[in-house]
């Protein structure tokens, strides 16, 4: 099928006319593969989040400069207007941090956290700008050395060996879709269909220390734990990368895992600790802040 | 007080100690053990665990229990309109620079806010968050946002050329997904500074990743039905400027010869 796809929002045409001499003209099916030009009608172009098009009378009246314009959605005001908050609320206030910020950053932490939109760690943890190295991709899981690279390891290592943060915190939330897909996911064996859940296999040493400990609670509460065996399983995870796991035996780096919790705006908070008799680590001292 | 104690203590073992010298060593390993694990209980409160202990009651007493009605819904699911890629610079959070609040944008970061094209095998992690915001989540709007002094574009510039050996494990691996970026803009602006060709190696490192969003079937299907856009933006903190494009995704009319 013909169609001109403008990426303008003002570009935007049907899949059933075409440009054609600084009009539109409607494209006439005639046969098979055969089509012709019917009359030409002025349309209205509507932006893409209605993705429709609105047929307004004929071409002298849509030229018409005086014609009043109806609001519509316009996607470049809401992004200037988002910016322009920003830039008059944080930017300019505290111009000289962010003109230190832009010439170095030394962030002390670094945060995996989900993608999810419900959970930016800037947002529920108060971070400024500069003080945090973000890492965000789907169930915050980070995968053991062996498994070869992955963006989140690429990340890691530029944070651990470049920037040189002190911490480390992986944090995980309630009511993950990506750990949802892990613990639904039901074959293991053959191929995996989509890539979501090629990715959330990662966890799948979770989601079976889960289903044996607690195959006996509702789905739900099962995601909840597996959520959480998640975050100790990244937690340990980043321990394969030996520049990592020297740099915490030397005290250098801290590793901390954290839950949290969407439905009543709590955080479990875990500490990796290293067991100095048998080079060994454990997961310790569980808190909980609410 | 505690130290009154502590003294008793020491006394008692000094008192041991006198009298069963060879318990010395035995005693030191302890005493060692003990102090390290002092040491690790007390930085356990270091400054950043402190910092996100406060920022945390902050979020909870400023924004969570005062939008109550929006958290809840939220709790039950999310539907954003925006899939953002933006880099993991400390710098950068879109929930910042754009004023993102919960709710609104799924947000992937990584090193240089690479997108790699669609592959079955590699790269999953960001196959998987593109897949599960385009299919399951239905983002109207997928924005893929640079910055300016990013470190992973200056390590992308770097690389001396394809055939080099890696001297990182996996950085390097990974900016070279924007190695058609560096290429271009090394050939086209070969006369302006380096930190010029970094600026403009940002923008064009961008327009690889838009390109390579579209190599992704279900999001060229979405776009082409029109239901998702695509946009590079570029966040200059050095300025304080923003800019915003968007991509240009054209077939044009099929002639029929017949």
């Amino acid at each position: 099928m013909a169609f001109t796809l403008g990426g303008r929002v003002r570009r935007l045409v049907s899949a059933t006319s075409i440009h054609q001499n600084g009009c539109l003209h409607k494209l006439q099916q005639i046969g098979s593969d055969r089509f012709q030009l019917g009359e030409a009608k002025a349309i209205r172009l509507l932006p893409r989040r209605t993705n429709m098009v609105q047929e307004l009378g004929i071409r002298e009246e849509f030229m018409d400069p005086n014609r009043e314009t109806e609001t519509s959605y316009d996607f470049l005001d809401e992004m200037r207007h988002r910016f322009l908050k920003f830039k008059r609320q944080k930017y300019l206030p505290e111009i000289e941090k962010f003109q230190a910020l832009a010439i170095a950053q030394s962030p002390k932490v670094m945060v995996i956290g989900c993608a999810d939109s419900r959970v930016c760690p800037s947002y529920v943890l108060g971070f400024q700008p500069g003080e945090a190295f973000t890492i965000r991709n789907v169930a915050n899981l980070v995968t053991p050395v062996q498994n070869g690279p992955t963006e989140t390891n690429s990340a890691l290592e530029f944070a651990v060996t470049t920037l040189q943060v002190e911490n480390i915190i992986v944090m995980g939330h309630s009511n993950c879709g990506g750990i949802a897909a892990l613990m639904s996911h039901q074959n293991h064996q053959g191929q995996h269909s989509s890539l979501v859940e090629r990715w959330v296999m990662n966890g799948k040493a979770a989601k079976l220390r889960t289903q044996l400990a607690s195959s006996h609670l509702s789905f739900d509460e099962q995601c909840r734990n597996c959520e959480k065996e998640s975050i100790k399983d990244s937690v340990m995870n980043l321990i394969t990368y030996s520049w990592i796991r020297d740099r915490v035996k030397r005290g250098e780096v801290k590793i901390h895992g954290c839950y949290y919790n969407l439905s009543d705006c709590s955080l479990e908070k875990w500490r990796l600790s290293s067991d100095k008799t048998n080079y060994g680590f454990y997961i310790s001292d569980r808190e909980i802040w609410s | 007080m505690a130290t009154e104690s502590y003294e008793a203590a020491i006394k008692g073992l000094n008192d041991l100690l006198s009298t069963k010298a060879d318990l010395g060593n035995v005693a030191a390993a302890k005493i060692k053990a003990l102090t390290a694990e002092l040491k690790e209980l007390d930085s356990d409160n270091s400054d950043a665990i402190q910092r996100i202990k406060t920022g945390f009651t902050q979020f909870k007493t400023e924004k969570y229990l005062k939008n109550s009605a929006l958290f809840n819904d939220l709790a039950k699911g999310q539907s954003p309109k925006f899939l953002v890629f933006a880099c993991s610079d400390s710098r950068v959070c879109p929930s910042h620079i754009l004023n993102f609040g919960p709710g609104e944008a799924f947000v992937v970061r990584n090193i240089a806010n690479m997108v790699p094209p669609f592959d079955q095998k590699r790269h999953s992690g960001v196959g998987a968050a593109v897949e599960y915001a385009v299919v399951h989540l239905k983002v109207e709007n997928i924005l893929v946002i640079g910055h300016s002094c990013c470190g992973g574009i200056k390590g992308l510039m770097n690389i001396e050329d394809d055939a080099a050996p890696t001297q990182s494990d996996f950085i390097e691996n990974w900016v070279k997904i924007g190695a058609s970026a560096r290429n271009k803009i090394k050939e086209e602006h070969k006369d302006l500074s380096y930190d010029d060709q970094c600026n403009k190696c940002e923008k064009e490192a961008v327009n690889v990743s838009l390109g390579n969003l579209l190599s992704y079937p279900f999001v060229r299907a979405a776009v082409v039905k029109n239901t998702l856009a695509i946009r590079g933006g570029h966040y200059n903190f050095v300025k304080g400027t923003f800019d915003l494009w968007e991509l240009d995704f054209k077939t044009t009319p099929a002639f029929a010869f017949s």
